[in-house]
């Protein structure tokens, strides 16, 4: 590890947003409180799929106090939210294609005022068959987006007669982001035609496009900020764009402020979740474990709307085959349109579904070889000067090996291997290992959206102010921001003032999403701080100093000391055709190793503790990075052993938290994150980013680890424990200790 | 419609007197009367505990209760922690690293503060346990518990809240005499329900199957309140929480599963809010504290203005949420025999460690004569429609040892009813009531 000879970055500052959040102090979307406000609320599709033959407001607009009603007939801009495909309309004109698909709208004095509106518009439907299989999808032709990667020759490859192949079929559910803050949304007019929207959200500027194309203003009349955000995960990246059109509609129309706040049952009911899955896979090997050819058909349920669709398809398709050297691959990605909630982004995107078939394979194969599981992932690791299966050669950063060697060494693998292995009784431990790689950004198909803004002001105490585009959502971002602009100017951390994204302040910065912020928003800082240094440096020349010194001298000498600061990244080339190309700038890397404890009586599973590994670069600040990783592993634990959907004729049946189980504090194990720093150049200070590793490969450490305690095989998760009964069921090794 | 009514309550030390809509939540009063927006509602239904404040020295979920119930009561709040400086629980989960998204760190603290108050030298068991009714979705917990370990055993800024203002006494809403309570389940015609801990009936609420202006307290009856000896009996008031019914010496002798069974219920906030009679009155066959009682012979009194009776349990319930009781009358409390020697417990199994409702549960009470089964009781839960005895199972436990054991898992598995639905499957709740049998059973033995 290289000394990057930095004095703030890589250090243990505290979050400047803490003290306000456990005092209590800090304003959520709910918190404001703005006079004379008016209540939001939708109607909802309670069909699948249905014609709206009737659709009367007339009523509902007469009750005293009801200030608009509103429906796609209503909407001056346009009725579809600008998105890949933007097929995805604000309202429902003609048809519904999912349960909760937004119908009209209402603005109250009162909330019962609103929810007795509600009631009292008129509407019919003519119930249409629903698609809501998506191998159904499949076979009626409902793709919304197909990738591929083709390298080398797979048929020949499994047609050598000399491999070892195993393949299977995996089932992965729907997860549910479940940020403990539903979504939610204020609505401002501003006077002027426009409206300020303020909000829970990631991506600000995805709401600002939304709004202005609804409204049919410029996108300088759609002002966006976020508020303060209680959890993201990437479920409010894409969705909350279709509240904030709403809200700003609702204000364009009353001319007041108005607050549309979900509910949690109508949070889980109609936003948006990760997609469930299903992959086939074939994988071969020499009987020496080098891996020579895989073969992956990837399928996902998207719902009735693109959404983010066909990027989170994307991503899973270029890292279907893991941090492998691969010489043979070709994998077949598809999306389907069902007649469901629309899926979207969510922490991992596109990745755990397919790394669970992936990882599961390799577990398999492991087996078959009789080969140590650890042993057969660093003999294929990847390494410097090795290609990925899109033929993406990597010349740097690639720390794969050393994250392998950190979490077997954490765990005490092979000892643990061979003493569980040894339990018997009713109660049986395993131990599991699953790794994953991660391109960092937006990549091949998201380029247009990659670059990234900063504005920094340095006030004349020598306070500075900090805006930037993307947005903090509890993942740090702030603290680490901050950071690199004192690291930057060399001023004390302490007074960095990173302000609340506004789409006014900064152009527009992307999203806040794929481990992009620390890169992007990072590299930004550091071009702007680098010409505020460079104002400054005539002036100050040798002088030694202080920075608040520096300032006032500065200011003395009618030095300005602002700037703002661009960031683009390196370009990449791909070709989709082909699936061969730089799918990605660079890359992190992460493996887990899972103990668990199996109760082969009543199948129920406990993670014993998980040793999650990454190499995420330099590592700004290690608190931020071990709590994204503690944070991460329990999100996929949840994934792991119980969370996921019922559906019934398309209608979610466990819209709460008391039916969409999430881990509590006494369902978590011991969590040891292990940080490993291969620098990477462009980035600042050599950091990668780190949001996402941390949920992708757990599960399949998980039933790996299932495996090993118990002997059984799930393709499907959750691993819960009617399902790893039915499994101990049909192996025929049920109860053994029950026997007297 | 909701009536204005007036409350009085010492909130974060201060007497605040104020009139009220009587519909609203306790989160409700806090948020949009007082302006009070620490406590946050995550799901509005004892879910997630962002809501948590103190109420008179208990964590609460403050969206599980009607703003009038804390009439006179000492109430804390994440405003009021704080003195001079932050509160060692704050400056903590600062240091460790324990805030992200920061939506559940209010009620996180609340919850930490709760726990610390009364066992100021929690380890990390007592640290998961004391905040498991909070989740939290960012952090993994893990600098969480962290925060409040380091919190554990630090002189707290303040005494403990005192009460500073008597109540209001908003008569119809926070009745004090059962004798009063009961007129007013007969004066509104039926229209009027009585709200305990409120875990059940404002879940309903939120749901829109109870309107919340109809509501009345019964936490302040004091004549349902109280753990006692009687008459050769145990009497369990049907204002009991699950806590009180965990703390009783009384209740763990007489009556040893019902305490473990009280223990596994939802998280801290729902078993300090939670009661006996409202466990009952909801009548759902999942409901934990009720095979403790079918296994233990119990007996519910009921009242009205006209009349007293007492039903064995097992003849209380009629159905899935359906029960004898009338809606003039209130459950008064129970009556458990004193059996000398007892012995008992109870297991479940449900979706997670906490804030989970069993897809199964057993219940056993035992007495033994020479080492040999005297006496026996099996109860099981969440595998028919109402909570249901074994006498098949009884009986082949009856006879001792291995042989009857295998034999009494078998019949336990006949004895059951257990339904498809989102919790779990039949064919796995049949064969774990009988995992679950044996298990109870052999504890029992071996205890
Ligand atoms: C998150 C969560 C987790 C939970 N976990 C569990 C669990 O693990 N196990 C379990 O069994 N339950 C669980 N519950 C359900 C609930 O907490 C219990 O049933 C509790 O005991 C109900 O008591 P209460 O006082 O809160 O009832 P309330 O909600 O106040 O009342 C429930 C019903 O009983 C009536 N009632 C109350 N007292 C009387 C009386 N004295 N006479 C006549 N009628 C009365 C009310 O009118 C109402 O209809 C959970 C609930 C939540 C929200
Ligand atoms: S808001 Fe979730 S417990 Fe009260
Ligand atoms: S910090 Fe975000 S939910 Fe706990």
């Amino acid at each position: 590890m290289e000394d990057t000879g930095t004095t703030v970055v890589g250090e243990r500052v505290r979050r400047p947003d803490a003290p306000d959040k456990v005092k209590g102090t800090a304003l959520y979307i709910d918190d404001l409180a703005l006079s004379g406000s008016l209540w939001g609320a939708v109607l909802r599709s309670p069909h699948a799929h249905a014609r709206i033959t009737r659709l009367d407001v007339a009523r509902a607009r007469t009750i005293p106090g009801v200030r608009a009603v509103l429906t796609a007939r209503d909407i001056p801009g346009r009725n579809l939210i600008p998105m890949i495909q933007s097929d995805w309309p604000v309202l429902a004109a003609e048809f519904v294609r999912h349960v909760g698909e937004a119908v009209a709208l209402v603005a109250a004095e009162s909330r019962d005022l609103a929810a007795e509106a509600l009631r009292t518009i008129a509407v019919e439907y003519e119930r249409l068959p629903a698609l809501l299989d998506m191998e159904e999808a499949l076979r009626a032709g409902e793709v919304m987006a197909h990738w591929k990667v083709r390298r080398g020759d797979v048929q020949s490859a499994l047609g050598r007669g000399d491999l070892v192949v195993v393949e299977g079929t995996y089932r992965t559910p729907y997860q549910e982001h479940a940020y403990i803050e539903p979504n939610g949304m204020i609505g401002v007019p501003d006077g002027r035609g426009g409206v300020i929207v303020y909000g829970s959200m990631q991506c600000p500027f995805y709401v600002q496009k939304a709004v202005a194309s609804a409204l049919g203003c410029d996108l300088a009349r759609a002002r966006v900020v976020q508020t303060v955000t209680g959890g993201g995960f990437g479920g409010k990246e894409d969705a909350p764009s279709a509240p904030g059109a709403q809200v700003a509609l609702l204000a364009h129309a009353t001319g007041r402020p108005v607050r549309l706040i979900l509910s949690r049952e109508e949070d889980m009911a109609v936003m948006s979740k990760r997609h469930p899955g299903r992959v086939r896979m074939r994988t071969a090997a020499t009987r020496d474990g080098e891996l020579v050819a895989v073969e992956v058909d990837y399928l996902l349920d998207g719902g009735a709307y693109a959404t983010l669709s066909p990027v989170v398809l994307f991503r899973g398709t270029v890292h279907a085959c893991g941090p492998y050297r691969i010489p043979n691959a070709r994998v077949e990605s598809r999306v389907v349109r069902t007649h469901k909630v629309p899926c979207g982004a969510f922490r991992g995107f596109g990745e755990p579904q397919v790394v669970f078939a992936c990882e599961s394979q390799m577990d398999r194969l492991a087996e078959r070889l009789g080969m140590d599981p650890l042993m057969l992932r660093l003999k294929n690791a990847l390494g410097e000067g090795d290609e990925t299966i899109t033929g993406h050669k990597l010349t740097s950063s690639v720390g794969f090996r050393d994250v392998l060697d950190r979490v077997a060494a954490s765990s005490d693998w092979s000892r643990k291997r061979a003493e569980y292995a040894r339990d018997a009784g009713p109660v049986r431990r395993g131990i599991g290992l699953a790794a994953c790689y991660y391109g960092v950004g937006l990549g091949a198909l998201g380029k247009h959206l990659n670059p990234a803004g900063a504005s920094l002001v340095v006030a004349g105490d020598g306070s500075v102010t900090v805006a930037v585009g993307t947005t903090e959502i509890g993942q740090g971002m702030i603290t680490v921001l901050s950071q690199i602009a004192a690291e930057a100017l060399g001023c004390p951390v302490e007074l960095v003032h990173v302000v609340e994204p506004d789409t006014s302040r900064v152009p527009d910065s992307g999203p806040t999403v794929a481990s992009r912020t620390t890169v992007m928003s990072g590299n930004a800082i550091r071009d702007a701080a680098a010409k505020i240094r460079a104002a400054m440096e005539p002036v100050i020349a040798d002088s030694g100093l202080s920075w608040r010194e520096a300032v006032a001298l500065c200011a003395q000498k009618q030095v300005g000391l602002a700037a703002h600061g661009w960031a683009v990244p390196p370009a990449i080339t791909f070709d989709l055709e082909t699936g061969q190309g730089e799918a990605y700038m660079y890359y992190t890397f992460s493996a887990n190793v899972v103990e668990v404890e199996v109760d082969t009586e009543t199948g129920e599973t406990r993670a014993l503790a998980v040793h999650s590994g990454h190499d995420t670069g330099k590592v700004i600040n290690p608190t931020t990075g071990e709590g994204q990783v503690e944070g991460g592993v329990v999100q996929g634990l949840g994934y792991a052993l119980v969370e996921e959907h019922a559906l019934k004729d398309g209608r979610i049946l466990n819209d709460q938290f008391s039916t969409y189980i999430i881990p509590t504090p006494l369902d978590v194990p011991e969590i040891r994150p292990i940080l490993v720093e291969h620098p990477y150049a462009w980035g600042p200070y050599g950091a990668k980013g780190l949001g996402e590793t941390p949920v992708i490969a757990v599960a399949p450490a998980v039933t790996a680890a299932i495996h090993h305690a118990a002997g059984i095989r799930l393709d499907e998760i959750p691993a819960t424990p009617e399902r790893v009964w039915a499994a101990l069921q049909a192996k025929n090794a049920g109860p053994t200790a029950s026997r007297p | 419609m909701a009536d204005l009514i007036d409350l009085a309550l010492t909130l974060n030390r201060q007497p605040v007197r104020l009139r009220a809509r009587s519909d609203l939540r306790l989160l409700d009063l806090l948020r949009d009367e007082l302006r009070l927006t620490g406590a946050k509602e995550g799901c509005g239904k004892g879910e997630c505990g962002a809501c948590t404040v103190i109420v008179d020295g208990h964590a609460a979920d403050s969206c599980l209760m009607m703003a009038f119930q804390v009439d006179g009561a000492v109430v804390e709040t994440i405003e009021g922690l704080a003195g001079a400086g932050l509160h060692p629980l704050q400056d903590a989960f600062i240091e460790t690293g324990g805030v992200q998204c920061g939506i559940c760190i209010p009620g996180m603290v609340m919850a930490g503060k709760a726990l610390l108050d009364r066992q100021p030298q929690a380890d990390l068991d007592s640290i998961r346990a004391g905040l498991a009714g909070n989740l939290c979705r960012c952090t993994g917990y893990t600098k969480i518990f962290a925060a409040v370990a380091r919190a554990a055993g630090q002189p707290a800024p303040h005494p403990p809240a005192v009460a500073s203002t008597p109540p209001a006494a908003p008569g119809y809403y926070r009745p004090r005499s059962l004798e009063e309570a009961l007129e007013i389940l007969t004066q509104r015609g039926g229209e009027a329900r009585p709200v305990a801990g409120g875990t059940d009936v404002l879940v309903k609420a939120k749901d829109g199957q109870q309107s919340r202006a109809s509501l009345f307290d019964l936490t302040a009856v004091a004549e349902l309140r109280g753990i006692e000896e009687r008459d050769g009996h145990l009497w369990i008031g049907a204002g009991a929480t699950h806590t009180e019914m965990i703390d009783s010496p009384l209740v763990a002798r007489v009556i040893p599963s019902l305490p473990q069974a009280c223990a596994v219920i939802g998280g801290p906030q729902i078993r300090n809010r939670g009661t006996l009679g409202g466990n009952l009155a909801n009548a759902s066959p999942a409901a934990d504290t009720v095979p403790p009682l079918y296994a233990a012979d119990a007996v519910v009194e009921l009242v009205s203005v006209s009349s007293r009776r007492d039903m064995p349990v097992a003849q209380f319930f009629t159905g899935p949420r359906q029960s004898v009781l009338a809606p003039d009358e209130l459950i008064l409390g129970v009556r458990v025999p004193i059996r000398a020697g007892v012995r008992g417990c109870f297991l479940r199994l449900g979706q997670r460690q906490a804030q989970a409702i069993s897809k199964v549960s057993v219940a056993v009470g035992m007495t033994f004569r020479d080492g040999r089964p005297e006496w026996v009781r099996v109860a099981l839960g969440a595998v028919a429609p109402t909570v249901v005895r074994a006498p098949e199972t009884e009986k082949a436990l009856l006879e001792g040892g291995y042989e009857a054991l295998r034999r009494a898992r078998e019949a336990v598995k006949a004895e059951v009813v257990p339904i498809d639905d989102l919790r779990s499957s039949r064919a796995y709740r049949r064969e774990m009531a009988a995992v679950l049998l044996e298990r109870a059973v052999r504890r029992v033995a071996e205890a």
